[in-house]
């Protein structure tokens, strides 16, 4: 049971991350490119439209194409209609729009896995720190012991009760949003979990007899930490690395959803779905699709953490 | 149980002390130049710039200024909010209700529902009931928040409207007696306040469930089987109370979250509280409504941790006897 769980979740997170890394090798439209505002606006999924490709390649789009007695065709945009003659030679293609397309015309199945790239990338980054910066923490407060342990224990206590989301708010509005400060921001604010595990795994290492024998033999206090300690402490890294993996994906969604994490036009999930808001009552699919997305990543996570542990 | 309320108030005073000097510090590790910031790109005079530092006390050095932030907000003062042009503890004692009226209606959903499914889980383990759930669970557990509210709005208060999908009073409920007021606030309340509780609602689920099939294993359980009691009324009248205890520390624990997640909810559903008056403040960059925020969001926790406390306290048999509280 906890072998297929760990597995199920694996292979939707690789899958995720090998989409999102081949994004620019992929066969995707360009996921900003806003090629025809009029004819391509709010499509709903599996739409097709008209496309009148010259013989020099460039496309023209069209809600309807019509024959003209004559020769040649005429095409429909919007409520104009402009004949092409015989001479232009265009073809016409119908080119499907998978996902739909968003208010400016944009192509969503594009615009998901490019942004698959921008909150893949930040959940892993901001998870890396929490997990760099929580296990420092309680690597430290568990080997020192003493008044550092209890002041650094006291300080994660009243981080832990600092409501997040108002917190990162208050940081959204000091620092500038960008990728970076949005890893550092999420990563900074769901360390404490990380800390208290590691903090309780020191403890309890800390008697046995290796590391007694490392710390006797001469060895300074961080290569007992590196080369001692972390071997140990991998597993349980791992399991919570999982775990802010997919809680710092949502907690980046928040704020791009609120206009304070990754700025546009480079589009996060949660960029995504604050698009579809404004649209929710006449294009339901815009924001629909990166929220399947985002709950497939986080649930994925979850059952990777969820079986490993049970099988620690 | 006063000693309790004591105590753990007065350790909530360090705490909050931290809060302060933690949004000080980083109010002072932020990048740009307060007086740029007052006093936009218009070209200013030095002493009018002096003058205006001055009033904002940004001309003092930093410890001087962190000792004033200190004292004033202990004496209660919070600052003047500059969007709004009134002081930060009016625009927050408005929007403090609407806040705690939400966060406490999705606090009890998420117990009722949380020990409901948890029940249901528990009926028989391993069954199909018990694994629907559990799938159910895992996925609003896993959904953003703020994407909820928005296919709860799309479903419930558009294709079906049950809900409406906005706002806290319907138009022209001034006129209203209290009565059709406070029916008409709770029916606005009742679509985020259900998907503000429906993540915490799964983790509750979980617990409820856990506890359950510790309980059901344990000596009275099984003594109560024996003497013929059917395996509901085990489950109903012997191993959910016995579950139930920890379940209010675990709301407690959750209550963080809650808070949090009431921001998004909040903005999502156009609901007037202090979710949506810290969001348009980081908007407007009005910082003092900001930090001010996060501390009364820390209250809040504390506060409901407090509760959490005193309503394990309370739900413990030897505590309600009479007996002392022992911790």
């Amino acid at each position: 049971m906890s072998d297929r769980r760990v597995r199920a979740g694996a292979i939707v997170l690789g899958a995720w991350a090998l989409v999102a890394a081949l994004a620019p090798v992929l066969p995707l439209r360009d996921p900003n490119a806003q090629p025809d505002g009029l004819v391509l606006r709010s499509l709903p999924p599996m739409s097709r439209v008209a496309a009148l490709r010259s013989p020099d390649g460039s496309l023209r789009y069209a809600a309807e194409v019509a024959d003209e007695p004559g020769g040649g065709l005429r095409f429909r945009r919007g409520a104009s209609w402009t004949t092409v003659p015989a001479s232009e030679r265009v073809e016409v293609l119908h080119p499907r729009f998978v996902l739909g397309t968003d208010a400016l015309g944009r192509d969503l199945l594009a615009r998901l896995i490019w942004g698959a790239r921008v909150s893949l990338l930040a959940g892993a980054l901001a998870a890396l720190v929490a997990i760099a910066l929580g296990g420092a923490v309680g690597a430290i407060a568990g080997l020192a012991g003493g008044s550092l342990d209890a002041l650094l224990m006291r300080a994660t206590d009243a981080a832990l009760s600092i409501p997040r989301l108002f917190l990162l708010l208050l940081l959204a509005a000091l620092f500038r949003p960008s990728l970076a400060t949005t890893v550092v921001l999420v990563g900074g604010t769901t360390w404490m979990v990380a800390a208290r595990l590691v903090r309780a795994e020191t403890l309890s290492l800390k008697t046995r007899d290796h590391l007694a024998a490392a710390r006797s033999s001469g060895a300074s206090p961080l290569r007992v930490a590196t080369r001692h300690l972390l071997p140990h402490l991998a597993a349980i890294l791992g399991i919570e690395g999982s775990l802010r993996l997919g809680q710092a994906v949502l907690l980046e969604a928040s704020l791009s959803f609120l206009g304070l994490g990754v700025p546009p036009p480079s589009a996060s999930w949660g960029g995504l779905i604050a698009d579809g808001r404004d649209r929710l009552l006449d294009a339901w699919w815009i924001a629909t699709w990166p929220g399947i997305a985002l709950a497939t990543v986080v649930v994925a996570a979850g059952l990777v953490a969820e079986g490993a542990e049970d099988r620690l | 149980m006063l000693r309790l309320v004591a105590r753990r108030a007065l350790s909530a005073i360090p705490l909050l002390a931290f809060v302060l000097t933690l949004t000080f510090a980083l109010l002072e590790a932020a990048p740009g130049d307060p007086a740029a910031t007052l006093l936009g790109d218009a070209p200013v005079p030095p002493e009018t710039r002096a003058r205006i530092l001055a009033a904002y006390g940004l001309d003092r050095p930093p410890l001087s200024r962190y000792v004033s932030w200190m004292t004033s907000a202990a004496r209660g003062d919070l600052g003047w909010s500059l969007s709004r042009g009134r002081p930060v503890t009016k625009v927050l004692a408005a929007a403090l209700p609407p806040t705690i009226g939400l966060g406490g209606a999705a606090l009890a959903l998420q117990l009722l529902l949380g020990l409901a499914a948890g029940t249901l889980h528990a009926v028989r383990p391993g069954g199909a009931l018990d694994r629907w759930l559990s799938v159910a669970g895992l996925v609003l557990a896993s959904v953003p928040t703020f994407w909820l509210g928005l296919m709860a709005i799309l479903l419930l208060a558009v294709a079906v409207p049950l809900f409406p999908p906005s706002s806290m009073h319907s138009v022209g409920a001034e006129g209203w007696g209290a009565p059709a007021r406070a029916a008409d606030a709770a029916w606005h309340a009742a679509l985020p306040a259900l998907v503000l509780a429906s993540g915490s609602a799964a983790v509750v689920a979980r617990f409820v469930r856990a506890g359950l099939l510790r309980s059901l294993g344990e000596g009275f359980a099984r003594a109560a089987r024996a003497r013929g009691a059917s395996h509901g009324r085990v489950l109903l009248r012997h191993a959910l109370p016995a579950a139930a205890g920890p379940v209010i520390t675990l709301a407690g624990l959750q209550l963080p979250f809650l808070v949090s997640g009431a921001v998004v909810v909040e903005v999502v559903f156009g609901w007037p509280g202090m979710g949506r008056v810290t969001y348009d403040a980081v908007l407007a960059q009005d910082l003092p409504v900001v930090l001010a925020s996060v501390l009364l969001a820390t209250v809040l926790v504390i506060a409901g941790n407090l509760l959490a406390d005193v309503g394990l306290a309370l739900a413990d048999p030897r505590v309600r006897a009479g007996a002392p509280l022992v911790r």
